[in-house]
């Protein structure tokens, strides 16, 4: 089973609620992203993702093991969400389960910041005056 | 008479945009390189430097530099925007 997965659907707020799933884990760490209605002085009304899915999956999962060797955690998962999202929608979600909070603080901050840098995933922002735009680079 | 490869050329984000296309599939020379085949695309679509752009063959990472093989499907990757 993939821990990275890419999701044309909404992300299932209960996806945080999971059970904790050894009973090992003294700590849970969520991390989201959610679409704000303003970027760099301009209003938001909503973005659209695309993704390169084949390799988009395979930098994903390779960054799920990083997290798993590099940190003393149990279980790490992140699901990012593409199509047309508007303001408000959760983007992207991280889950990592740890025997002890600071590596499983450490870990969700890793994998998103990693995510952010490396997975092919693209925002277009469609603005309140009409134009739209891709950003460009990890914000 | 030289001889030709055929590759299909994957576009995603602001490149999409520029070849209006999601992919085509193009006959280049053998022993091209990725960056050789991007610099012909410039060409033809008003794309951005490719000092900017990783890329991918065949849905792994690859050297610009690296040689394309007849069938293998490219993808030229804008810096990401995720999350």
């Amino acid at each position: 089973m993939s821990n990275f997965v890419i999701t044309q659907e909404v992300i299932n707020p209960d996806l945080i609620a999971t059970e904790n799933p050894d009973h090992q884990s003294g700590a849970k760490s969520v991390f989201e992203g959610i679409v704000r209605d303003y970027n760099l002085g301009k209003s938001v009304t909503s973005l659209e993702y695309q993704c390169y899915e084949e390799l988009a999956v395979k930098e994903g999962n390779l960054i799920i093991g990083e997290a798993l060797s590099k940190f003393s955690i149990n279980y790490a998962y992140c699901i990012h969400r593409i199509g047309l999202l508007n303001v408000g929608d959760t983007a992207v979600t991280v889950l990592v389960y740890a025997g002890h909070r600071d590596d499983s603080f450490k870990a969700c901050r890793f994998i998103i910041d990693e995510v952010k840098t490396r997975v092919p995933i693209w925002k277009k922002e469609l603005y309140v005056s009409g134009n739209s735009g891709w950003l460009q680079g990890a914000g | 008479m030289e001889q030709t490869i055929q590759i299909s050329i994957h576009y995603f984000a602001g490149l999409r945009d520029a070849t209006k296309k999601d992919l085509e599939t193009i006959t280049i020379r053998k022993g091209a390189t990725a960056d050789s085949v991007y610099q012909h695309l410039i060409t033809i679509y008003n794309l951005p430097d490719i000092n900017q752009l990783k890329v991918a063959i065949n849905d792994s990472f690859a050297s610009p530099h690296t040689e394309i093989m007849d069938g293998d499907k490219l993808v030229f990757i804008p810096p990401v925007t995720g999350g």
